[in-house]
């Protein structure tokens, strides 16, 4: 169904694409949310990916990639949000007192705490790796794929990226208010 | 992924009490910003291998008439990708593009290039500049890392978005830089060759560079006592600054700022000597 729709909405059936965003806006909202960890901004991510996906749709050569491609689309517009908003800081949503859920509903919650506080303060680069890995349960290709990198680089970003964010669920050090010079040489 | 965090990490992204904004409003807001957004053409403008479907199959199937009697279903290619009338419309499209190309710039045009030949351009003074880098700017691209007969390589990591501030304003913008690098343990030490390529952008040019240095860290070493990494850079200017060079001596210190000085100048460094002859 979804490639008629598609196609429908490349030769500028607004009714078409409405449908589409119907269908397809649980699924984007979702990753949006998981990279930046704010509702608010996750929205407006999302509908700004649909609005470009609607002008670049002419640009989709294959229908059937449909999916794929405004995983690619939803990225490039949260790394734009974030850049938008020097000031950007996620919302702290996880906290146990914010949120009273019991500790046998979740397994521990204050793992789950520190697992959010962690995520935090990784880089827009390992954020999105882990969303599409864990959140989607994509394989390293499409990731490489969707990202538009290559699979080595994939690959390691994962790994990095994990490695951040144990690191980043270590209780803060005074000297870690600065990067060390050889991370920023590397 | 073997990562020992992973089933931790799996299950607390997937496991959310959030509530999704509703699909239809959102839809209904998107579908009202559509008239302010103008679809882009594709930018290859001939026939591509896959084909529309114009109609779902399942809800209008193509019939043609047959003569047994029978009512055959077409569901799969219906005409030519590429017809003689297309083929010779492409070729002639070629030739007028390359023909207007040739008008446009007919051979032995003067350049319009500042400071090329044929142009009279004022000589521009050297010029000594001093100032410092502020920031370090965000990882763009992560590098790749391989390990390659004991020598780890890391290639193509990428910052974006810092910024030279520098009393000269046309070294002053801002900075990326790609990095290759190549580690080694000497006995405890880590030793690390440096190439770095850098691009300093500001509204009225840019400048590009390359430089080599090397990097020693003692494991567990205090970071705040590091010795400095030196990098001599030499950079090729662009746009406005086309013709220049600039000459910058770029100190690494553990802490920001990092201190630059060096030479604006015209034209290229002095030719490398021919080594004296071996005794």
């Amino acid at each position: 169904m979804d490639q008629h729709v598609v196609a429908r909405a490349r030769r500028g059936d607004a009714d078409a694409f409405e449908a589409l965003v119907v269908d397809h806006h649980h699924r984007l909202f979702r990753v949006a949310h998981g990279i930046l960890r704010d509702p608010h901004l996750a929205e407006d991510a999302t509908q700004q990916a649909f609005l470009d996906i609607w002008r670049e749709i002419r640009r989709l050569r294959d229908p059937a990639r449909f999916e794929a491609w405004s995983y690619r689309v939803l990225v490039r517009v949260c790394y734009r949000e974030v850049k938008r908003r020097p000031d950007w800081a996620p919302a702290s949503e996880l906290s146990p007192a914010e949120v009273p859920l019991a500790a046998d509903q979740y397994g521990s919650v204050a793992h789950r705490d520190q697992l959010e506080r962690g995520f935090q303060h990784l880089s827009m680069d390992h954020r999105t790796v882990i969303v599409l890995h864990h959140l989607l349960d994509m394989t390293l290709e499409a990731i490489a794929e969707t990202l538009d990198i290559p699979l080595g680089t994939a690959h390691s970003r994962l790994g990095r990226a994990m490695k951040a964010l144990r690191a980043a669920m270590q209780p803060p050090v005074a000297s870690a208010s600065q990067p060390a010079r050889q991370e920023v040489v590397r | 992924m073997s990562d020992p965090m992973t089933p931790e990490v799996r299950d607390w992204m997937k496991r959310t009490d959030l509530e999704p904004p509703d699909a239809h409003k959102s839809a209904r807001e998107v579908r009202a910003r559509l008239p302010g957004v103008k679809q882009r053409r594709r930018w290859w403008p001939f026939p591509v291998f896959y084909r529309e479907p114009e109609t779902s199959p399942t809800e209008h199937p193509t019939s043609i008439p047959a003569t047994n009697g029978h009512t055959p279903t077409i569901t799969g290619r219906t005409r030519s990708m590429l017809s003689p009338v297309k083929a010779i419309t492409a070729g002639a499209l070629v030739f007028a593009i390359g023909g207007a190309f040739l008008i446009a710039q007919p051979f032995q045009q003067p350049s319009t290039v500042p400071g090329a030949e044929g142009e009279t351009t004022e000589p521009r003074p050297p010029a000594i500049v001093t100032g410092n880098m502020i920031s370090w700017g965000e990882v763009t691209q992560e590098a790749t890392e391989t390990m390659v007969d004991g020598v780890d390589q890391r290639r193509g990591g990428v910052r974006e978005g810092a910024r030279f501030e520098m009393d000269d304003p046309r070294l002053t913008g801002t900075v990326s830089y790609m990095s290759n690098l190549d580690g080694r343990k000497v006995g405890r030490t880590d030793a690390v060759l440096v190439a770095l390529g850098w691009r300093i952008e500001n509204e009225e040019g840019s400048w590009s560079g390359t430089c080599p240095s090397v990097e020693f860290v003692e494991p567990g070493a205090d970071p705040s006592k590091m010795e400095p990494i030196i990098f001599s850079c030499f950079y090729t200017g662009a746009g406005a600054y086309e013709g220049l060079s600039a000459y910058l001596v770029q100190g690494w210190y553990p802490e920001l700022p990092y201190p630059i000085k060096g030479l604006i100048f015209e034209g290229d460094m002095p030719p490398y000597p021919e080594l004296p002859p071996a005794e």
